[in-house]
């Protein structure tokens, strides 16, 4: 079995759509379709990366990654928001809370295999 | 070469976070190393790939950034001396254009799009007409009335369709959603006006947006790609009827963006000693009164200040025309003073400094030193225009509340405020112009008895031409603002009604149920067989009842102003007691009537006391119990049914049945065996007068008076409190608030001649007894026993001292009725039926009689009393 990577966004065809991206190079693809789920799912699973939108219901993505960075035992796991944000306010937030960059949609399936084979080696 | 350059390009753009950039650049820096020659070249680009794996794995530091941006030069120079073969490498690393891109048509308004995934098209158009439904109903609520969280859904949904349309490569409806999504994006921010026409646009907006989706769902039936890709076109729909409506709001949108930024360039350029608006936006640690003041409460200033401040103009204008009408002279102060009030509280130092300059001549004028000259009148009206062109600056958010005391600061935004060419008071003017000096200024400022002019003109400061000319200035100063600021209004979503008024109309209402009632079931109908009048009457019926309702909401108000205070109370006890105390709090957009919430108002802060002074354990206490040292409070609220219900919860201690047990017998509150209590019941204890269980007596709670109030105080609004406790997790008090309180369900019943009801929440059975079951206990007393329980019998006749026929318990009805946890049998003649009943207070000479919460007029016109139960069953217990 692959490394397990969570994928947190309230869009369906964004999951799916990286989850065909990923999946043909071993990895596999948890999904969320919010932080709060999320962070349920982080418990269940060995999850080596989160790629995360910003804008979710329930609970977005800088909760989400908030929350997890309070978890020492999460705290480890590197983040990545998916996101169409561009503003640079909203990106120094992130970083602030510690995410390791963001990417911005939309993405081609290599690009995005190629940041990810980075963050998580196999 | 050409690729060296495109790379250390690549590098001088980057920005710091875009990982498909840094993924770019690593991945080219390495397929390059494997083919230059040059040992130096080759070098670089191992360290450009370290250098980004670092910044990606690690996180990017200043130092890192810096490094791959010397590396980027660095491979230039060297780069210029060595040549790179090129083979055909332009595929692989230029990144894969969108077949979007590469295919666009622009001949015909049509676009040729290439799918590449049906499955992925599918799933996308299934989510598209999801959110649009959605949209659509959000839209229609907003017509209705407007809702922060709804145009944030609305935003939500849009950005969703926008993101996803991307990467399918719907370009045209990614356009145009994203237009649609700047526009929502303002009316989040508060920049745009949510406006019928917009709301119009939105609507359109979204059956265009779903009709390009509905073309698009039309071409992929069928559409399979499992043998490679397929194509389909878009722009088929014509979206330029919403384009061109959406312009005029796109632009101003735009141009506000762009006032925005020079805004911000000016502020930061310059001096630091003029810490203004935007500054304090990204100030990024909030201090707790910052977090008190919401977006909401600063427009509820603006709204309160306006009228307010709408108030004084009025009496000045009147002044202006009749001097002698000095009447309104005491209103104007008291208004100007309540803005000066509000305005110090928010931190809008400009606003206080210049209600203070107001204020004071108002004073003159309200105590007769002065007389109101038309000068004076002027002078006063003219600082009005200033005061409502800051509230609007206010308004639209470009000054930003302050920190609460800071009187510095506040001064410096004054004054910062005023060099972007806001009004000035005078005394400013005077010392700016030369005239008089700032020590001469503020002494008369001080004084402040006399108008300014005036008292400088006395102390030979200044020339009474000069003081006219900087008059004159005060008011060309601004002359374009003002023409803007007459042209202002502030848009708001409601008006304000005096609650005399609206308790009137709720009364009215009441009356109306009954009246409607005495038609409906008017006795001289009763003979006939009227199917008509039955059909007329059902719809009066259904359109009274949503008045009804529509009248109860007007009295609404969300909890959300009662729960900021607790927030307050929290963070002052938990300093107080030195336990850290982390409140947490849900649905305080839960609507309650207001004067119930003003009742409820007292029992939830003593509830919260005690939470936090017996429930919250010490820090250390904590520790040692393996808990986490901060305390959580969790205060929600929400629907039940019928009732609202608010809950306190900590995690702390929780209530020891024990030491309950061992304090009420010390008391004599418990009768009967302890041990048989069932925890509930235990945990009532402590609602008994004079209980008291804190083992220190602190200054806020556990004095022993306090549980019971609270109890008397939730009993008067018809509520319960609930209490669950584990020991050692923690306690949770649950107030359950009935909805309404003036109309409710109701069994009605006779008593000799007279009409009585109960509220139908507090009735278990109707009973007729027959004689085996009644028992006579003394002469007086009888108890029925009904299921092997004994129930206490009282004769409502004898109660109430009526006059009546059937006096004997196997005569009447008994009606079985429990409130405070106490069955008791109440003994009537007959019961009349089910109504919903109008409850009204009882006429003040009959307040004196016991038992009973209120009366209510019957549809024959015949007055009910309404029975309180709680009451009922302590007199006779007693």
């Amino acid at each position: 079995m692959g490394k397990q990577i969570l994928c947190v966004d309230d869009s369906v065809t964004i999951r799916k759509l990286v989850k065909k991206a990923l999946e043909p190079e071993g990895f596999e693809i948890i999904e969320a379709e919010n932080g709060q789920v999320a962070l349920d799912q982080c418990g269940k699973c060995e999850v080596s990366l989160c790629i995360v939108d910003v804008n979710m219901p329930v609970m977005d993505g800088f909760q989400f990654v908030e929350a997890l960075k309070q978890k020492p035992e999460y705290s480890h796991i590197p983040v990545v928001f998916l996101t169409t944000e561009s503003a640079a306010q909203k990106k120094q937030v992130g970083k602030e809370l510690g995410v390791n960059g963001w990417i911005v949609k939309p993405f081609e399936a290599p690009s995005l295999a190629k940041v990810v084979k980075m963050l998580v080696k196999q | 070469m050409e690729e060296l350059q495109k790379l250390s390009n690549a590098i001088r753009q980057y920005e710091d976070g875009d990982l498909l950039a840094v993924a770019e650049i690593r991945e080219t820096a390495e397929t390059l190393q494997t083919r230059v020659e040059d040992e130096q070249i080759a070098q670089i680009l191992e360290n450009i790939v370290t250098t980004a794996e670092e910044i990606v794995l690690q996180g990017s530091s200043e130092e890192n950034l810096q490094q791959l941006q010397e590396l980027g030069s660095a491979l230039i120079s060297s780069a210029s001396e060595e040549e790179v073969p090129e083979e055909g490498q332009e595929q692989a690393r230029e990144p894969k254009k969108g077949p979007q891109q590469s295919k666009e048509q622009v001949a015909a308004n049509l676009k040729e799009v290439t799918i590449e995934d049906s499955e992925i098209l599918s799933s996308f158009l299934v989510e598209a007409h999801d959110h649009l439904d959605d949209i659509e109903e959000r839209i229609l609520d907003l017509e209705k009335s407007y809702d922060e969280q709804t145009v944030h859904d609305i935003f939500r949904s849009m950005h969703t369709i926008k993101g996803v349309s991307s990467f399918i490569g719907l370009s045209k409806i990614k356009g145009f959603s994203h237009r649609l999504e700047t526009v929502l994006n303002s009316m989040r921010t508060g920049e745009l006006e949510i406006e019928e026409e917009l709301v119009d646009i939105l609507l359109n907006g979204g059956d265009v947006l779903q009709q390009m989706v509905s073309d698009i769902e039309a071409q992929a039936e069928g559409l399979d790609t499992s043998s490679g890709e397929a194509v389909i076109y878009e722009g088929r729909v014509d979206t330029s009827e919403i384009d061109t409506r959406l312009e005029p709001y796109l632009q101003k949108i735009e141009s506000g963006a762009a006032e925005e930024k020079t805004a911000g360039a000016v502020e930061k350029s310059g001096t630091p000693a003029a810490p203004g608006a935007a500054e304090s936006q990204v100030k990024p640690e909030k201090t707790f009164a910052e977090e008190l003041i919401s977006p909401e409460m600063i427009q509820k200033f603006v709204e309160e200040t306006s009228d307010l401040v709408d108030t004084a103009e009025k009496t000045m204008l009147e002044l202006e025309k009749d001097p002698t009408n000095t009447a309104g002279i005491e209103e104007a102060f008291r208004a100007i003073h309540t803005v000066k009030g509000n305005a110090g509280f928010f931190g809008f130092a400009i606003l206080e400094k210049m209600c203070m300059g107001i204020e004071g001549i108002l004073d003159t004028l309200r105590t007769g030193a002065r007389s109101p000259d038309p000068q004076i009148v002027n002078l006063l009206l003219q600082s009005i225009d200033g005061l409502n062109a800051t509230l609007q600056r206010v308004h639209k958010g470009e000054i930003l509340p302050g920190e609460l005391s800071d009187s510095s600061v506040s001064a410096e935004k004054a004054v910062a405020s005023k060099e972007e060419g806001d009004y000035k008071p005078l005394g400013d003017m005077l010392v700016e112009m030369g005239i008089a000096s700032q020590e001469a200024v503020d002494q008369a400022l001080d004084m402040q008895r006399m108008r300014l002019g005036e008292i400088l003109i006395d102390q030979g400061e200044a020339k009474q031409d000069e003081i006219e000319k900087a008059l004159e200035q005060q008011g060309k100063e601004v002359p374009e603002k003002k023409d803007q600021f007459a042209s202002y209004r502030i848009k708001r979503r409601d008006i304000r009604v005096d609650t005399e008024r609206l308790d009137k109309l709720f009364d009215l209402m009441g009356e109306m149920i009954t009246a409607e009632s005495m038609v409906i079931n008017n006795p001289e109908l009763e003979p006939y067989d009227l199917p008509d009048f039955e059909r007329a009457s059902n719809y009066l019926s259904k359109i009274s009842r949503e008045m009804q309702e529509i009248t109860m909401s007007m009295r609404m108000i969300p909890l959300e102003g009662l729960f900021s205070k607790m927030r307050r109370l929290v963070r002052d006890l938990s300093k107080k007691f030195e336990k850290p105390i982390n409140l947490e709090i849900t649905g305080e957009d839960t609507e309650m009537d207001r004067t119930v919430m003003e009742e409820i108002s007292d029992p939830l802060v003593h509830i919260i006391r005690n939470a936090l002074d017996h429930g919250v354990e010490s820090a250390a206490k904590r520790k040692a119990a393996g808990k986490p040292e901060t305390g959580t409070v969790k205060l929600s609220a929400g629907y039940e049914g019928n009732e609202i219900w608010i809950t306190v919860a900590d995690d702390g201690g929780g209530l020891k049945r024990d030491a309950l047990i061992a304090r009420s017998l010390e008391r004599g509150l418990i009768q009967g065996n302890p041990d048989e209590m069932k925890d509930e019941d235990v945990w009532k204890l402590i609602f008994e007068p004079g209980f008291s269980t804190a083992e220190k007596v602190s200054e806020i709670s556990g004095r022993g008076v306090g549980m019971d109030v609270v109890k008397k105080n939730v009993e008067k609004l018809r509520g319960k409190i609930d209490i669950q406790s584990v020991e050692g997790e923690g306690s949770t008090f649950v107030l359950k608030i009935p909805l309404t309180l003036a109309i409710i369900d109701g069994i009605t019943f006779t008593v000799g001649p007279q009409l009585y009801s109960l509220p139908i929440t507090d009735v278990i059975q109707f009973h007729k007894a027959s004689e085996v079951e009644i028992t006579q206990t003394s002469t007086e007393d009888v108890v029925i026993n009904l299921r092997n329980e004994v129930i206490p019998v009282v004769k409502l006749y004898d109660f109430f001292q009526i006059e009546t026929e059937k006096k004997r318990v196997e005569e009447g009805i008994v009606i079985v009725a429990q409130a405070r946890d106490h069955k008791l049998a109440i003994l009537v003649d007959e019961i009349i039926g089910y109504r919903q009943i109008v409850i009204k207070s009882l006429p003040s000479y009959m307040k004196d009689i016991r038992a009973l919460s209120g009366c209510s007029i019957m549809s024959d016109g015949k007055v009910s009393l309404i029975v309180d139960t709680g009451a009922l069953i302590s007199y006779v217990l007693e």
